[in-house]
């Protein structure tokens, strides 16, 4: 598969053999979602350190490649750039000078509390859910009685996804191999209204056969199970419960 | 010989008005290997997609082991005994990985999940695809997934296959084993390609579908 049109888990964080690897995903989903609660409730600088550190040493239990880390954060990152370019300049209150730049104290605080929030919630989830294959991910969530249809519909995203790009970009190589070239004009615009139009209806059309082969193939619902559930050890329990509280723990601090 | 499949003077027209299909009459007995030759948007695809329900014909029956196709409960009795091989293998593979997708029938079909890998491992082997079992289907080539596709259909067990272009996409190796497939096979056959020396291997009778009619080679 052509490399730049891969959009499915990366294989480097998959391919591991360490305990977070083999831990039950139910007990990592979980481990997410308290992650994420806590990510999103903490206030203090204190525990969002303590989260931000609790994500680090899930990423080295993990065995996480360090490149494939550092990446992921570096785009990450990137976007944060944005709020570190504006917060500081235009939040309002107390302000200090940079030569004669005014910089809010407030914005810098902000910007900084969103990083570190956002950087700990990335490498958490690369940690407990970029170590587990998507469909053992979508397995977890219906343990969890996630709604079906929601399940199906994450599912059928991830699947056919790198799918609808590769038609996307047959579609814009054809355009461009008869001279299509983009601009600030109407006729722009227009080429590209059309080119939406023709990925929407390639991705309906897709579906409908799609779900005709399902039908095909005695499809009433849901995915059946063909392998039942593991049983969770009291060990991996265990070590979800110990991450589970400490971020409960930073949270409350 | 007793007929499998019985199609009578079936009609189908597109909503845009153009009459694809006029008046198909075709009798296929067990076991027998039929072709069926025709130009792009002659009508091939619709004819399968007629004669599993997924359009209903604007006239005339199917009839499927002696019953018309008409209501749900026969669909479901036909669906079950009829495999249909898409023109494109990226519809039909949906699940995870290769062995679940080739699962996915024999457990809904009502097989423990102990019986349905065994069947998925069965097929995956005879298709050449027993090492990409744990694969994920968009990791696969082409011609692989076309070969997943196939075995998807045939660990249903169908009476009858109906594939439609089952060669695009395979390179010469895949092809052999695909002709040693359907040569070796003792189900009832129905295959639409342009590829006539590959139908020419296996099938006992063909039709060119031209202006809506079949007719006889």
């Amino acid at each position: 598969m052509n490399k730049h049109l891969d959009i499915t888990q990366d294989r480097d964080l998959l391919q591991g053999s360490s305990g977070l690897h083999n831990m039950d995903p139910r007990l990592k989903v979980f481990t997410s979602f308290v992650l994420a609660a806590t990510v999103a409730l903490t206030n203090s600088w204190i525990s969002l350190l303590g989260l931000m550190g609790t994500s680090m040493l899930l990423a080295i239990w993990g065995k996480l490649p360090l490149s494939k880390v550092v990446s992921r954060l570096a785009a990450l990152d990137s976007i944060l750039v944005i709020l570190w370019l504006t917060l500081p300049l235009t939040y309002g209150g107390e302000k200090y000078y940079l030569g004669h730049i005014p910089l809010y104290v407030e914005g810098i605080k902000t910007a900084l509390a969103i990083t570190l929030r956002s950087n700990a919630a990335l490498l958490g989830f690369m940690a407990l859910l970029g170590t587990t294959p998507m469909h053992k991910n979508l397995e977890a969530l219906r343990s969890f009685y996630f709604p079906q249809k929601l399940i199906l519909l994450l599912h059928f995203t991830y699947r056919y996804g790198h799918v609808l790009v590769k038609e996307a970009l047959k579609v814009q190589q054809a355009m461009e191999l008869r001279g299509f070239d983009p601009g600030l004009n109407l006729f722009t615009l227009r080429s590209y209204g059309n080119f939406m139009g023709v990925i929407f209806l390639k991705a309906f059309k897709r579906a409908e056969r799609v779900t005709n082969a399902m039908a095909l193939r005695g499809f009433h619902g849901s995915f059946p199970e063909l392998e039942p559930p593991k049983k969770v050890s009291l060990a991996e329990i265990t070590k979800c419960a110990v991450f589970c509280a400490i971020f409960v723990g930073c949270a409350v601090i | 010989m007793k007929a499998l499949l019985k199609l009578q003077h079936v009609k189908f027209t597109y909503p845009d008005g153009k009459e694809v299909l006029k008046n198909i009459t075709l009798s296929i007995g067990f076991g027998e290997k039929i072709a069926i030759i025709g130009r792009n948007g002659s009508g091939k695809s619709t004819l399968f997609n007629l004669i599993v329900g997924l359009l209903k014909p604007k006239g005339g029956k199917v009839i499927f082991m002696d019953k018309s196709v008409e209501d749900k409960k026969s669909l479901m009795r036909l669906r079950r005994k009829v495999g249909f091989l898409f023109q494109d293998p990226e519809d039909q593979l949906f699940c995870p990985t290769l062995l679940e997708d080739v699962a996915f029938g024999p457990l809904n079909m009502g097989l423990s999940p102990v019986e349905a890998k065994e069947k998925a491992l069965e097929v995956l082997d005879l298709v050449g695809l027993a090492g990409f079992a744990n694969h994920p289907p968009y990791f696969l080539s082409e011609g692989q997934k076309r070969m997943g596709a196939l075995a998807a259909v045939l660990a249903m067990d169908p009476d009858l296959l109906l594939l439609d272009e089952p060669t695009s996409g395979l390179d010469e190796k895949a092809q052999a084993r695909l002709e040693e497939i359907l040569i070796n096979t003792d189900k009832t056959t129905l295959v639409a390609s342009h590829d006539k020396p590959f139908l020419n291997k296996f099938a006992t009778r063909s039709y060119t579908l031209s202006n809506g009619i079949l007719l006889p080679h």
